[in-house]
């Protein structure tokens, strides 16, 4: 028998501090939690309570100052271990649409015309299909968006991290895309961890949502959201929701408020 | 209803702005074929146009326009060449590590401020009065604009860019070639232009005091004998051989980093 180990990963207790000009400043303490196979997991938090810090560090592109990230079920071959999706400006200005697909690709030295076929696939997917050849300056922030997810999804690794995807982009085109993205999620089965300060975004989307407060940053609550899949969102479900919702509301509102009064 | 887009005016294929540059041209020579006729315009110093369009032929046909123009030129070209090739190498090199930069920069910043031009009694002293020492000059002040254009052109590369291709596993070689050369391309080719601009101003320059041939050489020739109608053919030919190759170099940009075009124009 073969025995399958489920592809995720498990943070112990992470510290993250840097050295800035007035001393050492914490950016993260003592964050624990684990994210399993084909989980949706969302960490929704205020500005500067160092969810990008913590993406970056799943990603592999900070060290920890103390603690570890255990990576279990390893991919045999060089695919990345995990690709991320940037807020935006993440798209190489100097490449076709296409050339951006395939650069995940092209890094694990897969020759030109398997994988420019392969970018084409994933093109077609999120709907770019006429705009290929075209560079990112000539699309629309959304469109680019989608670029920037076809080119995670095809790399092919087991771990997608999304930094606020879809934070710049205006309410319609925000639905349209969140709906495109559970579709491939389901149909590519990877664990997503979703980054977001959209409270609302974090409960439709996650399976889990981590809430976390800064200064330092720190994991305050773990809530699982008992809506099943496909999440049409009957009434009752929205009544469920909005519960959901007020009481991470209830979380964040103090911190929120204290960043609010320190500011002015 | 049908929409009728009204079609660009042209007049034997030329958009009506060309004609007007080519208009504001042919008043102004017939003002100053006119001044210099009823005597408001001495001929010594401003020779009508027809004599100077009649002695630019006549250059032409004899070969003068060409061999001077040649010899400029070729110093132009093998002191860019011998200048923008380092200057790009050690400015990718300096602008990819910081470590490189701290330890050059001083010389770099001691040097750059010198006018190029005084050096050229050294270099001659090193290197001859020959071809060689205008090659050298040339080389030194096109060598600057390039690198200082590469550096700032790596330096410019937003941070992104490079977490974007580690986290998808590119060693440095690919870092180098789908990252620092195409970010760095657009300031590139900028400081290309202007070390063109800088090569034809210094070999003018170093043929006014230091060279038989070269347009710089016809120039302080025409003004030594006072042929004042030959002074004007060489600016023109001058003026003109750097409006072709800027022209070139921004079609060459454009070709080269199309992604620049948009925000560019």
């Amino acid at each position: 028998m073969i025995s399958v180990i489920s592809r995720g990963f498990n943070c112990q207790q992470i510290y993250k501090a840097y050295q800035t000009r007035d001393g050492v400043v914490s950016a993260l303490e003592d964050v624990t939690f684990s994210a399993k196979e084909q989980e949706f997991v969302c960490i929704v938090g205020p500005s500067g309570c160092g969810k990008t810090t913590l993406l970056k560090l799943i990603a592999g592109l900070l060290e920890p100052t103390s603690g570890q990230i255990i990576f279990s079920g390893e991919p045999p071959d060089d695919r990345p271990r995990s690709a991320l999706v940037f807020q935006e400006h993440g798209l190489f200005p100097w490449m076709t649409v296409l050339d951006n697909v395939a650069f995940g690709l092209e890094m694990q030295g897969m020759g030109r015309h398997e994988r420019r076929d392969l970018a084409q696939v994933f093109i077609e997917k999120v709907g770019l299909f006429s705009f290929a050849n075209n560079y990112p300056h000539e699309l629309s922030v959304g469109m680019r968006q989608r670029v920037g997810i076809a080119r995670a999804f095809v790399a092919n690794s087991h771990i997608l991290l999304m930094d606020e995807p879809f934070g710049s982009l205006d309410a319609q085109t925000k639905l349209v895309l969140r709906q495109e993205l559970l579709k491939l999620w389901r149909n590519h089965q990877k664990l997503v961890v979703y980054v977001t300060h959209d409270i609302e975004e974090a409960v439709i989307l996650g399976d889990r949502v981590l809430v976390m407060t800064g200064h330092p940053g720190r994991i305050r609550e773990e809530i699982h959201i008992p809506i099943s899949r496909p999440r049409d969102l009957s009434f009752k479900e929205q009544s469920e929701l909005m519960e959901i919702k007020w009481h991470i509301w209830k979380i964040l509102e103090e911190e929120v408020r204290k960043s609010l009064w320190m500011s002015t | 209803m049908d929409v009728h887009l009204k079609e660009d005016f042209r007049l034997l294929g030329i958009r009506p702005e060309k004609w007007y540059i080519l208009l504001t041209v042919i008043i102004t020579s017939i003002a100053w074929e006119l001044g210099v006729h009823i005597g408001a315009l001495s001929s010594l110093f401003f020779p009508p146009p027809s004599v100077t369009l009649l002695t630019s032929i006549k250059l032409i046909i004899n070969g003068k326009v060409a061999t001077n123009a040649g010899a400029t030129l070729l110093r132009v070209f093998v002191g860019l060449g011998l200048g923008v090739v380092p200057g790009l190498i050690l400015g990718l090199a300096m602008g990819w590590s910081p470590r490189l930069n701290v330890l050059i920069d001083p010389f770099i910043a001691a040097a750059h401020p010198v006018p190029k031009i005084a050096i050229l009694p050294l270099i001659m002293i090193l290197f001859g009065i020959g071809e060689s020492s205008k090659f050298v000059v040339v080389a030194v002040s096109t060598f600057f604009p390039m690198l200082i254009n590469t550096i700032a052109g790596v330096r410019q590369i937003s941070p992104i860019h490079f977490e974007v291709a580690k986290n998808y596993g590119a060693n440095l070689f690919k870092i180098f070639t789908r990252v620092i050369l195409p970010g760095s391309l657009p300031l590139i080719l900028t400081g290309t232009r202007l070390a063109f601009n800088m090569a034809l101003l210094i070999t003018i320059a170093v043929e006014l005091v230091a060279a038989q041939k070269g347009l710089g050489a016809m120039i302080w020739m025409a003004w030594q004998t006072l042929r004042t109608e030959e002074l004007y053919v060489s600016l023109g030919v001058t003026s003109a051989l750097g409006l072709i190759f800027n022209f070139l170099l921004q079609r060459i940009a454009i070709y080269l980093a199309p992604w620049q075009t948009e925000q560019r124009i």
